[in-house]
């Protein structure tokens, strides 16, 4: 019960990413989903990133990019990523509490999370593409559009993700 | 900046649509985006375009906030035209070098463009109409039946309701935090990537104690007042399926036999 509680908080957490533009220069989303995995029960943390992709399909602009909320989101080609959010939030969530809480550690499971995003939204991506462009395309051209440009941001941000897991943690009490 | 729950891109009109119980109209935008992808040939399609745009337009909604609502989106449909008219074989209109638009290409993106902009008419049509509360209400009950494999549906309408409800508070929540920083000598716009990490730590990590503690808080008053999940629950507001519900369910159904049919034969 509390679980499912805190999970909503963070789902809500997420949506500053309307202040955030004016801090840093990208977008802090998965960061956000990284740190819900790392602080929350497995279950909880997948409904809270869950409940986050939902909201946004019920039309409240919590997306990162126009039109930023509505069901016509599940058109955009990188709606795969929110769902993959869902994995990634989970997977830490499962790593972690194997692993326990020292830097390094949180660092592999929020890497895992990453890992767990791309395996979400690229097949996704894949799958919207093909439906608008009405043919195959090959693995290389996807990587390229939706893989290589990113990961290297991504693999950052889970290292920020991963420090700010060490940092809260302990400040909630047990961290479980 | 955003207080109470007005934001989002629910217009509230009175419309008959509008009326609509959520969950009709849920089901109406499913039917209604399996009868454009069921279609085959223009014929099909013009019946699911008509029943589309005749829903569109009961909704009072104007055209244009429709256009609006899916302009980021032109991008792709613009991208699949070309594609289309350039990729599918047939007669030669004109070429470009190793490029040839077809006829059937031309034919194909038309088709292909048609469908696209039906479907994001029928998705906008369900933001438009339908506030997020009544959305979240309406699907928890739809899901209902998927709670015996262990979907919890109530526990995520409840996730959500909440969520919603705790999305100005968080704001404040981040407004105070970056002002108490601020008065501290913290500064955000300045220094390179490292710096501004750090000072992006300085708000997530209050931000992120001060949202546990708010649900800690929230989950103990619940819990005080019995709260124990969806099992023997009454609500405030209970959904009813009026005249009008069964009307546009029976116009959906023909629409999909209708267009069924049409692709079969």
């Amino acid at each position: 019960m509390a679980g499912v509680m805190a999970a909503l908080a963070c789902c809500a957490a997420v949506v500053f990413r309307w202040v955030q533009p004016a801090l840093v220069p990208f977008s802090v989303l998965p960061v956000v989903a990284l740190v819900t995995g790392g602080l929350l029960r497995p279950r909880a943390a997948a409904a809270s990133m869950g409940g986050y992709a939902l909201i946004g399909l019920a039309g409240v602009p919590v997306f990162a990019s126009p039109p930023f909320g509505g069901a016509v989101y599940i058109f955009k080609p990188t709606f795969g990523f929110i769902l993959g959010y869902v994995a990634a939030a989970w997977t830490v969530a499962q790593v972690r509490r194997r692993l326990g809480l020292t830097p390094l550690r949180a660092a592999v499971a929020t890497l895992a999370g990453v890992a767990a995003l791309y395996a979400v939204g690229l097949p996704y991506l894949y799958l919207v593409l093909r439906v608008y462009a009405g043919q195959t395309l090959d693995l290389a051209r996807l990587l390229e559009i939706g893989f290589w440009p990113f990961i290297a941001l991504d693999a950052l941000k889970a290292l920020v993700a991963a420090a700010l897991v060490v940092q809260v943690a302990p400040r909630l009490g047990a961290g479980e | 900046m955003f207080s109470g729950l007005s934001f989002g891109q629910y217009l509230p009109l009175g419309s008959v649509v509008h009326r609509l119980d959520p969950r009709t109209k849920l089901v109406l935008v499913l039917a209604g985006m399996s009868a454009v992808f069921l279609a085959r040939g223009w014929v099909s399609l013009v019946v699911a375009g008509a029943a589309v745009m005749g829903l569109a337009l009961a909704s009072r909604v104007g055209m244009r906030s429709y256009l609006r609502g899916i302009r980021s989106l032109w991008l792709l449909v613009a991208l699949t035209a070309l594609l289309q008219m350039f990729l599918v074989p047939g007669t030669r209109l004109w070429s470009l070098g190793a490029l040839a638009v077809t006829r059937e290409g031309v034919a194909m993106a038309a088709f292909m463009v048609a469908r696209l902009v039906l479907v994001f008419v029928l998705a906008q049509l369900l933001t438009f109409t339908t506030s997020p509360v009544a959305l979240v209400d309406g699907s928890e009950r739809l899901l209902a039946p998927l709670r015996r494999l262990g979907l919890p549906a109530h526990e995520m309408a409840m996730v959500m309701t909440i969520a919603l409800r705790f999305i100005p508070v968080l704001f404040e929540e981040a407004d105070k935090i970056v002002k108490a920083q601020v008065s501290r000598g913290a500064s955000f716009q300045a220094g390179g990537v490292r710096s501004r990490l750090q000072a992006l730590s300085s708000i997530l990590v209050p931000l992120f104690v001060r949202a546990f503690q708010r649900s800690d808080e929230l989950a103990l008053a619940m819990e005080v007042r019995c709260y124990q999940g969806g099992e023997g629950r009454t609500r405030m507001n209970r959904l009813c399926l009026q005249a009008d519900d069964y009307v546009f369910l029976a116009a959906a159904a023909a629409v999909l036999v209708v267009v069924g049919v049409l692709t079969r034969t």
